[in-house]
């Protein structure tokens, strides 16, 4: 449940942010100095190492904004924050993709620039944008470090109700898990770790599923 | 009676200069044809005319374009109205990844010209009747439009432009990805559609513009060297340039 909580409110502040990023850096945007530092700065972002993340949301989350600890919300924000550079790359990529007669159809059709933005061109780009946002979703669950240092590793045995509760999540049991030492505990780890392989299959089974409708739909 | 004027339309890509001091007046329910070897800048001066050339960041328009006497090029210039004026058929066929019925009814539907669904659907039959592509279609116009042949989705462009019902239609060479015989049925076309709009054509084929068109301008480097009546270019020009393009002596 925990991990569930963190990758919804992951999935809902990274991908819409993540795809008006993306639609304003490709469509919008004038190409000059300052667009090209925010592309430098973006794909840096997405080689970060995670745990700077984790510090990033211990500093700032917890700290300045006194959200609760080890709670699936800062968990959650803590994983988009990480997400959204890979959501952003997928989204521009698929953005660019999108062949440029199509827009000036559009355009010749006397539509308006936001209108060929959000009729033709992010409706064609939205199967590349999904799968960049499962790769960066499928990312997020398995990641382990952030989450440990902003308090998500204490033994919760109960089911949290609300983003809000603390909760523990399926990587950071596996890690806790494994260093102990007692018996039974190998087991444990082994349920817990195919109960996450199995959350990742079914979410990229998914995933691709919808990746096929939209693909039908607009080819 | 002139329904565009050009007058003095310089066109810059970045530092390189495409069209120089460009005047001609286009007469309407006429098809002009606008020919000249590659790179000569008829395209250019064709998206002139709908300001297409926005589009590009390093392009920079001076000079005048003049529709129904009045400059486009200003910068209050509603765009959108403009290009529901004047539409624009392009090179390749650009149908919408959508269904036929949707290809038509997205113009008027952002222009807010259909008022009901019946209406619509009306608007969608008269369009590709007037393309002449009613009764390959008609079966199955929920299916897709890009499953159509090049001929019959150059002609449903056609009919998505004629749906918002412009004044003027721009077609920069919209033969040149189609077979003889699809080129044949848009000529015919387009000598039909003459009568209710205004069509400016950019072509590679001297046969073609002598076919289609009633007046001829002739591009060369950037320059418009000569225009005047399809007739007169084509038989007795008065620049020498013209003659040695006409008779195939270059380009």
């Amino acid at each position: 449940m925990g991990s569930l909580f963190s990758i919804l409110v992951c999935l809902s502040i990274a991908f819409p942010v993540a795809l008006l990023a993306a639609v304003y850096l490709e469509e919008f945007a004038p190409k000059n100095r300052f667009t090209d530092f925010i592309e430098v700065n973006i794909n840096n972002l997405a080689a970060v190492p995670s745990i700077v993340f984790g510090l990033l949301g211990l500093g700032v989350l917890l700290a300045v904004f006194g959200l609760p600890r080890s709670t699936p919300l800062v968990g959650g924000i803590t994983l988009s924050l990480m997400t959204l550079p890979t959501i952003i790359i997928a989204a521009r990529a698929s953005l660019k993709a999108v062949p440029p007669s199509i827009r000036e159809a559009a355009l010749a059709m006397g539509a308006s620039r936001m209108q060929t933005t959000m009729h033709h061109t992010v409706p064609l780009a939205l199967p590349g944008t999904l799968s960049g946002t499962i790769i960066g979703l499928a990312q997020a669950l398995g990641e382990t470090a952030p989450l440990i240092l902003i308090g998500m590793v204490a033994f919760v045995n109960t089911i949290p109700g609300t983003p809000m509760d603390p909760a523990a999540s399926l990587p950071v049991q596996i890690y806790i898990w494994a260093e102990s030492a007692e018996r039974g505990f190998v087991e444990k780890v082994s349920a817990c770790i195919m109960v996450l392989l199995f959350f990742l299959i079914f979410m990229n089974l998914g995933a691709q599923l919808i990746r096929h409708k939209f693909e039908k739909k607009w080819n | 009676m002139n329904k565009i004027e050009a007058k003095n339309v310089d066109v810059y890509y970045g530092a390189k200069q495409a069209l120089f001091d460009i005047n001609m007046d286009i007469e309407a329910n006429k098809v002009t044809a606008l020919i000249g070897p590659s790179g000569c800048g008829k395209s250019t001066f064709l998206r002139c005319l709908n300001r297409m050339n926005d589009v590009i960041d390093i392009c920079k328009v001076s000079g005048v374009v003049k529709i129904n006497d009045y400059d486009i090029n200003q910068k209050d210039t509603d765009v959108v109205r403009l290009r529901e004026k004047v539409g624009m058929i392009f090179q390749k066929p650009n149908p919408f990844p959508k269904t036929i019925y949707e290809n038509i009814s997205y113009g008027p539907e952002i222009h807010g010209i259909a008022q009901s669904k019946s209406e619509m659907d009306n608007i969608v039959e008269e369009s590709l009747r007037k393309a002449a592509l009613w009764e390959e279609v008609k079966d199955r116009i929920h299916e897709p439009g890009t499953g159509l042949s090049g001929g019959q989705q150059q002609r449903l462009c056609i009919a998505r432009t004629i749906s918002i019902k412009p004044e003027v239609i721009l077609m920069d060479e919209p033969c040149s990805a189609l077979d003889p015989i699809a080129t044949a049925q848009i000529e015919e076309l387009i000598d039909e559609l003459r009568k209710e709009h205004t069509i400016i054509i950019v072509t590679h084929s001297m046969s073609q513009a002598a076919r289609v068109s009633q007046n001829t301008g002739f591009f060369h480097l950037g320059k418009l060297i000569e225009v005047g009546s399809t007739d007169k270019i084509f038989k007795n020009p008065t620049q020498q340039q013209t003659q040695d393009y006409i008779t195939g002596r270059f380009g």
